[in-house]
């Protein structure tokens, strides 16, 4: 990244800074801020002065708690929420989830459509059709669209490169329903994969103000995972980083000389060859859900090992259509497991399929704006 | 990394840019002032006065440029590699290496010798009168010395100032490494770091190439098996500073994983058993010994392979005293089964950097120190 040391660099640069601290901690004085930022009094007042002309934060009578009980008490200053909205909207295969959200990435409007294969193209419009909803129901219009989209993403172009679900003519027609819809609002579109916009979600609601650091991954038609770290989340080279699916396991055994795919072991395709049923369509009942779970807890404890292994970080979120369906059963079984076998100070968190996705890919929007917001 | 702090104002502007300019002439082989300005998209007279203040503070000297051939001739600046020397250390087991290296990260003087494997006697009977033969060797005056960092295996978690579980040093349980540190700064005067091996190295031969797109892991197979990231720039230590211990890897399933337990893949390949693989053939008559390369080759390439799928890297360099034994023959079969494997193309390499380890070392010692110097001239 290329850093202009200059003024206005760091004039924005200290708004940003405010700003993201309000955005977590919702309402401080001006004198916890400058504590808390390191920057002058007189600068902080500033800022202030700059964020509230924007209507980003209002300055409130309240004074602060915990105050000396002498002379004049400092006033609260407090995010306001509403002052910018986006629309977040997630692609996950046959799953469509859209959610309108407001600055504080609380969700306003929630909706969950269903795309199928036999009316693709009105379904998707159907999806369209609740973001152009969702863009005239709120009093201040959104700034953005963030899309989680699953495929893979050429974020600089914002394009759907190519993608399991969306291929050939299906992506040409998602993709020209979305260039249409942001010739037609003037409201900008930005394209993501889905499972880094449900990391980034998950990330956001764990709130925690110490480390941000954690590794969402996704199982259902295929397993993959996104890790952020330090503020972000890793690209790779080839923008193909956490392709966790594609590692290679019994490799070596004598039972098993041909190494094998993660992901062949336990998507959704795995589980149908192995147990004769369709995770997506079926009414499962007890046995069942109990088999599968006993077979794909170890498969995707190790993967959890060897990543935290592998980057440290201890805080995972898992998500996707299967743990989804195989609910509590599934992640209680996937954390007592993981303690016994390997021992390790790992949080294994349950996504909120859809929220999560919905936050993040809204919060993409919010951060690729982020400069329009505060210049 | 995760706390925000404000940028600020004039004064941080001012070591930004003294650091800045440093650091751009330390990349450059003589650079001139209207250059730098030009480069960091500043203006000459800031650029003037910073490095009058280097200059004058012994970090840079400055020659004329001979090639340039009319009208006056720009002077050019230099860094002045022997105003400030640290010293890089290495402790693998079996041996204690150290070097002395200069502010322009050449490396001007080391020594190897081999110790007992214990880190305690290494450190309270060796070290010392090692680390002064090698600056006594040198000629340098021991106070132009301004920091020394040392490379340990295991975990070293810089937060808590422990390292965890090494047994191969004569460590099994955590070392506090607090009192280590005090008692050689207080020998020594001068300040002490402390770095993972395969981390130093991977800061070693990451400087040596001077990468531009600042990816690079460097995986050693010697005694255990561990890696050192740097994404970004950035050497990767994780929350509790066990980032790259890809030794604990797991590549297939069943095994179980506990704080006495050395991690599966070292288990699977380390230099005592790959030796006493070799020694086995060798006794039968089979001096080949091809598939003991196989072996390592395979369990190698399966650990790069996976670690590309989930970070991408188009740089991977192999290292250790495994991969030193058995050579370009080893790297070959690597390369081939990766291909074989991998979706990702990334390049397998050998080191490039003669002491990758000592020369990390001293780069945590100069990156430690040479902001406070730096910020010292620009009071």
């Amino acid at each position: 990244m290329s850093v202009k040391y200059d003024p206005t660099y760091i004039k924005i640069q200290n708004r940003i800074i405010v700003l993201n601290l309000l955005r977590k901690k919702r309402a401080i004085s001006r004198v916890d801020l400058t504590k808390l930022t390191n920057m002058s009094f007189p600068t902080v007042i500033k800022v202030v002065d700059d964020l509230i002309e924007k209507g980003l934060i209002i300055d409130t009578e309240t004074p602060a708690d915990g105050a000396g009980s002498v002379g004049r008490k400092p006033r609260i200053i407090q995010f306001n929420p509403n002052a910018i909205m986006a629309i977040g909207a997630c692609l996950e295969g046959n799953e469509a989830y859209i959610g309108l959200v407001n600055y504080a990435l609380e969700i306003i409007q929630f909706e969950h459509l269903r795309i199928t294969d036999e009316n693709y193209e009105c379904d998707l419009n159907a999806v369209v059709d609740v973001i152009r909803e969702y863009i005239h129901l709120s009093d201040t219009a959104p700034i953005g669209i963030g899309m989680g989209i699953s495929g893979d993403i050429d974020t600089k172009k914002n394009k759907l490169i190519k993608s399991f679900f969306f291929d050939g003519k299906k992506g040409d027609i998602l993709q020209n329903l979305l260039d249409g819809l942001q010739v037609e609002t003037g409201i900008p579109i930005y394209i993501e994969n889905d499972v880094k916009t449900n990391c980034i979600g998950a990330v956001r609601s764990t709130m925690d103000l110490d480390s941000n650091d954690l590794i969402y991954c996704s199982l259902g038609t295929g397993f993959s995972c996104a890790i952020w770290q330090n503020d972000g989340y890793l690209k790779g080279i080839h923008n193909k980083a956490g392709g966790i699916g594609q590692t290679y396991l019994q490799v070596f055994t004598d039972s098993c000389a041909e190494p094998q795919m993660l992901e062949d072991m336990i998507n959704i395709n795995a589980i149908k060859d192995r147990f004769g049923v369709d995770i997506m369509d079926s009414n499962l009942n007890e046995a069942q859900i109990s088999r599968i779970v006993d077979y794909l807890v170890p498969v995707l404890n190790l993967s959890i090992f060897n990543l935290y292994r592998l980057v440290d970080i201890n805080k995972f979120a898992i998500g996707g259509v299967i743990p989804e369906k195989l609910g509590d059963l599934f992640y209680g079984n996937l954390r007592e497991s993981f303690q016994t076998m390997y021992q390790a100070d790992v949080t294994i968190l349950r996504s909120e399929s859809g929220r999560d996705g919905v936050v993040g890919s809204a919060d993409y929007a919010f951060e690729k704006l982020l400069y329009e917001i505060i210049k | 990394m995760s706390k925000k702090t404000a940028v600020g104002g004039t004064a941080i502007l001012k070591e930004i840019n003294v650091k800045k300019i440093f650091e751009l002439i330390s990349q450059s082989e003589g650079i001139s002032r209207a250059e730098i300005a030009a480069q960091l998209g500043l203006s000459v007279p800031t650029v003037a006065k910073a490095a009058k203040a280097l200059v004058s503070a012994g970090f840079l000297t400055e020659r004329a440029n001979s090639v340039a051939n009319m009208g006056r001739t720009p002077a050019l600046l230099y860094v002045n590699g022997d105003n400030a020397f640290t010293v890089g250390v290495e402790f693998e087991g079996g041996l204690l290496s150290m070097g002395i290296v200069n502010l322009a990260h050449k490396l001007i003087h080391k020594r190897t010798i081999r110790v007992t494997p214990d880190l305690d006697m290494v450190i309270h009977n060796i070290f010392l009168s090692e680390v002064r033969r090698l600056i006594a060797e040198s000629g340098i005056n021991p106070e132009n010395i301004i920091g020394i960092g040392i490379g340990l295996p295991g975990v070293v978690d810089s937060k808590k100032n422990e390292l965890r579980r090494v047994s191969l040093v004569g460590a099994d349980d955590n070392v506090n490494l607090k009192p280590i540190i005090d008692y050689v700064e207080e020998q020594l005067k001068t300040p002490v770091y402390v770095i993972n091996d395969a981390n130093a190295a991977a800061l070693g031969e990451f400087e040596y190439r001077d990468k531009a797109d600042g990816d690079l892991i460097y995986i050693s197979v010697g005694t255990g098996v561990g890696a050192g990231i740097i994404l970004n720039n950035t050497l990767r230590t994780g929350h509790t500073g066990h980032c790259g211990e890809i030794g604990y890897m797991f590549f297939e399933m069943g095994g179980r994983s506990s704080a006495e337990l050395p991690g599966w893949l070292e288990r699977k390949v380390n230099v005592d058993s790959i030796l006493e693989m070799i020694k086995e053939r060798r006794s039968q008559g089979n001096h080949d010994v091809e598939d003991v390369y196989a072996y390592v080759a395979d369990l190698i390439a399966v650990a790069i392979a996976n670690i590309e799928m989930i970070l991408d890297v188009d740089l991977v360099v192999i290292g250790g005293t495994v991969v030193n034994m058995l050579g370009t023959r080893l790297l070959d079969k690597v390369r081939e089964k990766f291909d074989e494997r991998c979706v990702i193309k990334a390049t397998i390499s050998h080191g490039m950097c003669e002491e990758p380890a000592i020369m990390g070392a001293a780069r945590v010692a100069y990156d430690n120190r040479i902001d406070a110097l730096l910020k010292a001239i620009c009071v």
